[in-house]
């Protein structure tokens, strides 16, 4: 008898489920509907051909299992969903609040200024969410200001500014990047969680991370000449200081590591040492510190395809970069810093480093059909030359993963003295201004000048995303993304899975 | 004790029964299909949902968002959560027709209208002038897409002017009047839209006149508001303007109506609106025109009041003016109208997961060359059978294939001189543009024809010859030209009632000319026993069955299935049928 009086007590609900989502699927009226009730009787139906009405076929009332089965999901998308927004959304625009929320976001002639919400997950680092304001036209015709912010957490932020002046004549409102423009640009990033694996390609399989914080303050300014959105020439001079923490304790990889050392210096010391390739009890090379820079970058990127999207998206690119960076490791007042942070060599401060940092990156282009599908291969490589004996700090080395080629990977997984990948994409349209891309490459960091290059010690990425196509500045991505290990690996397979989803950053 | 299911949940002293149950339920259905006669009795002509009725119905207010979230995702999931299995619509009379109402009334196609009828539409005798005195101008929406303003003329009537924007030439003001023309031709109130051409100095602002900003908010109008307006006027040779006038309806507007359920402050509103004939089948109205925009928010209800003092909630189509090939800023939107949703997940996950390899109709789809006015409008990327609004309409969705048929005959009687004389009243400037139009028209017309036409029976209009013994009927397959007359062939069956399975005779015949033909019933056979009245048919009751076959070898086309009444002097039609097989009225055993 108890046994049953649980089986009654365990069924009633859904019971109770399905007889209230039949009632109301059937006697159920939509809110609007419900809204009023009429003065005078409705009038009866007509027959309008005079014959009685057809019985119900079998399929007919077979079709009744199924409606009942789904009762009591449609019972959620009915009330929990539908209706309870109805409600809210006719509200808001009984209210105007479209307008008025459109108001606020927007103003100025023909939205000449906005501001959007953003928000970024990219699954290993910290969510953030964030604002993003544009300004056209400002101060003159065929200028753009461009302000970002970002916010993940307390100890998480990022803010950056940017202007791009129009000089003369080649700049329209519907060729916003071509022709000559000056731009001014300053940010502030912080953000505990950045993640370090290493130097070079001898990592092992399962190579340990550590999460670090990054202090940036940057500022610059540059030259453009832009033939058109895609090609052009720019000279960009940047000044700025870095320096470094521990960072977040709540990333996966970087908890195992850290979780086996505890809180104990030495150990976190020796952690260091193995992430950056070194021996136990050799000096740490490449480590990490709080210094000041300054570096002039240019650019020379010849790009054959057309930046209309009606048109076929055959072509080539080239795009030459090199970046000369000098810098000088800092000062004894950051000494109580230093001594906290296992990343930091108190040896170093005060002396100067410097290096030049050149990049080719090289593709061709395949429209398959004229209509967007675009198949591409490209090679990117980019090695640093040190100028001077003083090592050079961790994050002024080359890197792959994350905006950069191997995007299956995490940003900074492959850093080293020089860097390669080749990546082959396929881009497709689904949507309006949507594309959806498939990729897979492989790539590596190596030592110097290429050092140590074999097909074996390479890593393989692989993944899929859409990605909105309309803004360059602020583009939506969702990216689902693999990295495996290396090719000579004895146990190959992947070794990480990168899911994004968001509004990438950037202008 | 009672034994549990083998994985718990309900026990099975209640599954057993709860099955054997279901199963009997289902079993019911499986009866044999009776034959459903018709009365002795005239189909109903008009549908008498224009009772008076005492208090005006509170206005309805459409979100515009809302719609379209709620079409687009809420509503079409639900549509697969309740297993919505289409079926027929309501408001379909004995002869397969749709009774006069309060939505539609009968013009083309079930009667000969005059082509300067036609072009006339809902217009008045007396129309705007611009020579007859000054245009008051009340209100302006200089902002946004469609900007415009409302005039009170001489009389004291209100017109809402549009203009053309810069894009498309005269394409905006000439959908919306031709639009116009078209719905009211097939039998759909609209309001009566025209051209006007006029010199600014006709327009003059009112005292307490107001205009929007680019903010929503209304402010005091000053004459740089219609000079914003004005500016996206189309300007002709002689440098007056041109713009779409459309004349206030007569009446209290009372906001949209909508497409699906009934107004239940309307009490003459009993149908399911998604179940109305005439909507559905606006579908492919809709299709022909490229009328994507056909939303709720493009409706009109309004509190109509009769000389005689009835008042009713009377269902109004507007605004056209993106029919034709209307272009939005975002290309690949517009390249995809009629083609796809605004937001159409089905096409999205189809693109997606094929990883391209399927070539779409918007990848090829190009601006039309002889006219670049009528931008993606065109006959090479129509399907007429796939064509979809900007997004679902729940009418459209439940459109079935008896509904696109009955739309197609009526679609059939838009010939080339009444398809002419409707658009001569968009008064095009640009004569290749015209006649790019008039092409575009009748072919994307002849495509829907070709399938639509044929998913049921094109015979149309049967009627008794005078001395009562001879059924006549038109072939709109033939008569438009989408069948050969030489090719056709008529299968006749005669079924009365000794078998509803077995046709008492059976003949082949060849059209007649005109795509007219005449089947005489009247024949030398014994006559029915007199104990024979099957399935509850009345005495004398019979069935004649017209199959239609193309051409030799092909798929005949489903039976116009007459059903009549025999007294013994005379056959009278009591009911129309156009049934989606073959099958006997008894159910073919």
């Amino acid at each position: 008898m108890r046994q049953r009086t649980r089986a009654t007590a365990s069924t009633r609900p859904w019971c109770a489920l399905l007889v209230a989502g039949l009632l109301l699927a059937m006697f159920g009226d939509a809110p609007e509907a419900a809204a009023r009730e009429p003065a005078q009787a409705a009038r009866d139906v007509p027959d309008y051909d005079g014959r009685p009405d057809a019985p119900p076929t079998p399929g007919e009332r077979a079709l009744w299992i199924p409606r009942v089965l789904l009762a009591p999901v449609w019972v959620v998308n009915e009330f929990v969903l539908r209706r309870p927004l109805e409600f809210i959304v006719l509200a808001a625009e009984r209210g105007d609040a479209i307008q008025k929320v459109r108001n606020a976001l927007t103003f100025g002639s023909g939205g000449r200024f906005g501001l959007l919400p953003t928000a970024l997950f990219d699954f290993g680092v910290r969510p953030s969410v964030g604002l993003y304001l544009w300004a056209n036209d400002l101060p003159t015709d065929g200028d753009r200001l461009r302000v970002s912010g970002a916010y993940g957490g307390s100890d998480w932020w990022q803010f950056r500014v940017r202007e791009r002046i129009a000089l003369g004549a080649g700049t329209t409102p519907n060729t916003p990047y071509a022709g000559r423009h000056v731009r001014f640009e300053f940010g502030y990033e912080q953000r505990p969680d950045h993640l370090a694996f290493g130097v070079g390609p001898d990592l092992g399989v399962a190579p340990l991370a550590v999460a670090y914080e990054q202090k940036h303050l940057y500022g610059g300014t540059g030259l453009e000449w832009r033939f058109g959105a895609l090609d052009g020439f720019a000279l960009s001079v940047e000044g700025g200081r870095r320096r470094f923490e521990n960072g977040d304790r709540g990333i996966e990889r970087a908890d195992v590591g850290l979780a086996e050392l505890g809180d104990d210096p030495q150990n976190r010391g020796r952690t260091a040492q193995r992430l950056a390739g070194a021996p136990d009890g050799a000096p740490i090379r490449n480590t990490f510190t709080d210094y000041r820079y300054v570096a002039l970058d240019g650019e020379a990127v010849l790009d054959s395809r057309s930046a209309d999207r009606t048109e076929p998206g055959d072509g080539a690119r080239l795009e030459l970069g090199v970046g000369v960076g000098r810098g000088t490791y800092l000062a004894p007042q950051e000494q109580a810093f230093a001594a906290r942070s296992m990343f930091s060599d108190p040896a170093l401060e005060r002396t100067t480093f410097a290096f030049v940092r050149p990049r080719i990156e090289g593709g061709l282009f395949w429209d398959i059909d004229n209509h967007g599908r675009v198949l591409s291969l490209t090679h990117h490589m980019e090695w640093i030359e040190r100028i001077g004996a003083a090592p050079l700090p961790y994050v002024e080395l080359p890197a792959l993963g994350g905006e950069a080629p191997l995007r299956g990977f995490v940003a900074g997984r492959f850093r080293g003295d020089s860097t390669l990948a080749t990546m082959l994409r396929y881009t497709y349209p689904v949507w309006v201004s949507i594309d959806a891309f498939l990729f897979a490459g492989a790539g590596q960091a190596y030592g110097e000048r290429f050092s140590g290059v074999s097909l074996g010690s390479m890593a393989g990425t692989f993944g899929f995303g859409v990605r909105s196509s309309t803004d360059r500045d602020a583009a939506f991505e969702l990216l689902v993304g693999a990295g495996t290990t290396r090719f000579d690996a004895p146990t190959f397979g992947v070794e990480s899975v990168r899911i994004l989803i968001g509004a990438t950053r950037g202008f | 004790m009672t034994k549990r299911s083998h994985r718990g949940g309900l026990p099975r002293s209640i599954v057993w029964p709860l099955v054997g149950l279901t199963l009997a339920w289902l079993a019911l259905g499986c009866q044999r299909s009776t034959l459903r006669p018709f009365p002795l009795a005239p189909p109903m002509l008009e549908d008498h949902d224009r009772q008076h009725v005492e208090a005006m119905p509170e206005p309805y207010f459409s979100g515009l968002i809302w719609d379209f979230v709620d079409q687009t995702f809420f509503r079409s999931l639900n549509r697969y959560l309740t297993v919505d299995a289409t079926r027929p619509s309501v408001n379909v009379n004995a002869w397969d027709e749709v009774p006069d109402s309060s939505w539609f009334e009968n013009r083309l196609g079930a009667f000969e209208l005059s082509e300067q009828t036609l072009a006339r539409g809902a217009c008045p005798e007396n129309l705007l002038r611009a020579e007859d005195g000054p245009w008051i101008v009340t209100a302006a929406k200089p902002n946004g897409a469609n900007p415009g303003f409302i005039i009170r003329d001489t009389e004291g009537r209100g017109w809402l002017l549009k203009f053309d924007g810069h894009e498309q030439g005269e394409r905006a003001t000439a959908a919306d009047v031709f639009g116009s023309r078209i719905y009211h031709a097939a039998g759909f109130h609209s309001p009566c839209n025209i051209i006007v051409e006029f010199d600014p100095s006709v327009l003059e602002i009112a005292d307490d006149a107001e205009a929007e900003d680019a903010r929503g908010r209304d402010v005091p109008m000053a004459q740089h508001h219609v000079q914003q307006v004005l500016d996206a006027a189309f300007v002709l040779p002689d440098g007056r303007l041109r713009a779409s006038a459309s004349l206030f309806l007569p009446g209290i507007p009372l906001g949209p109506w909508r497409y699906q359920g009934t107004w239940r402050e309307d009490p003459n509103d009993v149908i399911p609106h998604e179940d109305r004939r005439e909507l559905r089948g606006a579908r492919l109205l809709a299709a022909w025109l490229n009328h994507f925009d056909a939303r709720e928010q493009n409706t009109l209800a309004i509190w109509y009041t009769e000389e005689d003092g009835t008042q009713y909630v009377k269902h109004y189509y507007l605004d056209f003016g993106d029919c034709l090939g209307s272009r939005w800023a975002q290309d690949g939107l517009s390249r995809r109208f009629g083609n796809a949703y605004y937001f159409d997940a089905a096409e999205i996950l189809l693109d997606l997961f094929s990883f391209g390899l399927a070539l779409r109709p918007w990848d090829t789809v190009t601006v039309n060359e002889e006219a670049h006015e009528l931008g993606y409008f065109d006959v090479e990327h129509f399907d007429p059978v796939r064509w979809k609004v900007g997004y679902p309409n729940p009418a459209f969705v439940r459109m079935q294939a008896e509904d696109g048929a009955w739309m197609a005959r009526i679609i059939a009687a838009f010939d080339h001189a009444r398809v002419r004389a409707m658009l001569d009243e968009a008064r095009i400037v640009d004569t290749a543009f015209d006649a790019e139009v008039m092409r575009v028209l009748m072919a994307r017309r002849r495509l829907i024809l070709e399938h639509w036409l044929l998913v049921r029976s094109p015979l149309d209009a049967p009627r008794i010859s005078a001395d009562g013994g001879t059924v006549c009927l038109d072939d709109l397959a033939i008569q438009t030209g989408v069948l050969a007359p030489e090719e056709v062939r008529y299968t006749t069956r005669f079924f009365d009632g000794t078998s509803w399975d077995r046709p008492r005779w059976s003949e082949t015949l060849t059209p007649g000319a005109g795509g007219q033909s005449c089947i005489p019933l009247l024949r030398d056979m014994t006559p029915r026993p007199a104990d024979v009245t099957s399935a509850g048919a009345p005495e004398g009751y019979a069935i004649l069955d017209v199959v239609l076959t193309p051409h030799a070898g092909a798929t005949p086309v489903p039976p116009l299935r007459i059903h009549l009444v025999d007294d013994g002097a005379t056959f009278t039609i009591v009911g129309i049928e156009r049934p989606g097989d073959a099958t006997p009225p008894g159910g073919g055993r």
